[in-house]
């Protein structure tokens, strides 16, 4: 039978064969203020990295208004009175996007300890590639295990948020990463398209507060002083068609959802909360939240689907037919999560009553 | 060096027709067999074996895509000799993804060489319908072999997020080969 299925796959066309063969590898980005810290440690590097066919030198500087940059040179535009190169490190998997932006992600967990590398945006100008001030590609070294991790976005679009420059990168017509910068800080934050009274918007947010918190903002002259905060901002000039239509957030401490309904369908917002011991919402705090690996939402036709899945903590299903409902709670600790299932729920009847419906019928 | 040139030394029967396929498919190929197969020496066999069949079929062939060409050769290879030196044994490694496959697809039946094309069709039309995201997923965990986690990689998902996502495109799959009438409801 499996010889069956070798020769069904066996004959797909060339072209998927060639879209998959050549997509290359991205990390699921996280933040993690541990590394932010390295990041800090390690910010005084010259690195020379070499990405198939480019050689690429990061070097950073300090400037007058102590605000650190980073300049990225071609290898062969290097000046001849750059800094001697300290390291020379191997990038198979990047590659340019076009001329004028190239995007390198790294897979943290396919680093070792001690070395980081972030996100790269570099702009290709008259030879010398100019550099988004976004605190990145910096470790101390790099060991040889596949560590450099790239794609590429449908789009990368150039617009202005608040008077400040932002590169949106739009994967499959959703804006997945924006980035923010205005010379003095610039971070990364997560985003997700959605329809609100006709404006496609992003949801904005920082880094998160930590308890070491002041002391990696005081190592870190990127991070943002308003970490932690959700913001929720309108991007002119996304405008899809057949996007629907939520959003939901649980401010001020990590958690966001957000949920847009495509020709009927609904696609899944995927967010991470990472490393949140506590998890609170307008109402006060609801219990241990453990940081998690995946939250999903679908809406599919009437009926809501969740899917939580907490590290094996919890997981609600709420299932098309409605009858097939399975809530999960935390064996070992009893915790409860039906509260935070009641604050999505009330949550998305501002927008989709029906679905509330649905959902509340599967709950019962 | 890119496709059309390498094609062009294979045409002109140039001794660094093979060298620059490695070159430019070395990596892809000690990946995809690297799946299949769970020892590093007959990884690198089977590369050879595929650079060494590019040279023995093109020409006469003349692939559209050199690079899917020597995919597939890498596959079959790759799967020939797992079947060879692993006839008495199950190997978790592809079979697993295969497996996932059995509860999707019609078993084969008496014309099953016409059946195969035409699934592989339909395949093809649903893959089609995928976002881009699904379908490389798709084909990297079942046409590449992929661990979850690499196929994951790839499309810039999390391990757990791309498990589910692959059992939805099962279920799609299953329920789009029933539509079309190769599965009994």
């Amino acid at each position: 039978m499996s010889d069956h299925i070798n020769d069904v796959l066996d004959r797909i066309g060339d072209r998927y064969i060639q879209e998959a063969a050549c997509c290359r590898s991205v990390s699921v980005v996280r933040q993690r203020t541990v590394r932010l810290a390295l990041i800090a440690a390690c910010m005084a590097m010259l690195m020379t990295v070499g990405v198939a066919g480019w050689k690429l030198a990061i070097r950073p500087a300090m400037g007058s208004d102590g605000v650190r940059r980073y300049t990225y040179y071609l290898l062969d535009d290097i000046p001849e009175n750059a800094p001697a190169q300290v390291e020379t490190v191997w990038l198979p998997d990047v590659s340019v996007l076009d001329k004028d932006y190239a995007l390198a992600f790294c897979n943290e967990k396919t680093i070792e300890a001690g070395t980081y590398l972030s996100t790269v945006y570099w702009g290709h100008s008259g030879g010398q590639i100019s550099v988004s001030q976004f605190p990145l590609a910096v470790f101390e070294s790099y060991t040889g295990k596949r560590a450099s991790i790239h794609y590429m976005p449908d789009e990368i679009r150039r617009t202005e948020l608040g008077g400040k420059e932002v590169l949106c990168e739009i994967r499959d017509g959703i804006i997945s990463n924006v980035i923010w910068s205005d010379g003095s800080y610039c971070y990364l934050v997560h985003s997700s398209g959605y329809l609100a009274d006709g404006q496609w918007g992003v949801l904005l947010r920082s880094f998160r507060p930590v308890p070491d918190y002041e002391e990696i903002a005081a190592a870190h002259p990127y991070y943002h002083p308003d970490s932690g905060t959700l913001e929720t901002v309108l991007i002119p000039g996304f405008l899809p068609e057949d996007m629907g239509v939520f959003s939901w957030a649980v401010t001020p401490y990590c958690a966001e959802w957000s949920i847009y309904d495509e020709a009927g369908y609904g696609v899944a917002f995927e967010q991470t909360p990472l490393d949140v011991r506590n998890y609170y919402t307008e109402d006060g705090k609801i219990g241990p939240y453990y940081g998690g690996e995946v939250v999903d939402w679908f809406i599919v036709g009437r009926t809501v689907i969740y899917e939580g899945d907490c590290s094996g903590f919890w997981d609600y299903f709420w299932y098309e037919d409605g009858d097939r409902c399975q809530l999960r709670f935390d064996k070992e600790t009893g915790l409860d999560f039906r509260p935070l299932a009641q604050n999505m729920i009330e949550s998305m009847t501002r927008t989709t009553p029906a679905d509330a419906e649905a959902f509340y019928a599967c709950m019962k | 060096m890119d496709e059309k040139k390498i094609l062009a030394l294979f045409y002109h029967r140039s001794a660094d027709a093979v060298t620059e396929a490695q070159n430019a498919y070395g990596g892809l190929l000690r990946q995809l067999c690297g799946n299949i197969l769970d020892d590093a020496r007959d990884t690198e066999e089977c590369i050879n074996d595929t650079l060494l069949a590019l040279w023995n079929t093109i020409p006469p062939e003349r692939p559209q895509s050199l690079l899917a060409y020597t995919c597939r050769i890498g596959r079959n290879q790759a799967l020939k000799r797992r079947r060879d030196s692993h006839a008495a044994k199950r190997d978790s490694r592809l079979s697993l993804p295969l497996e996932e496959l059995l509860s999707v697809l019609p078993a084969p039946s008496l014309e099953e060489q016409w059946n195969a094309d035409q699934l592989a069709r339909a395949i093809e039309g649903w893959l089609d319908a995928q976002s881009r995201t699904d379908r490389v997923l798709f084909v990297r965990r079942f046409w590449f072999g992929d661990p979850i986690r690499e196929a994951a990689a790839r499309v810039g998902l999390s391990e757990a997020t791309a498990s589910k996502r692959l059992q939805r495109l099962k279920k799609r799959l299953r329920s789009y080969l029933k539509e079309e009438g190769y599965l009994d409801e």
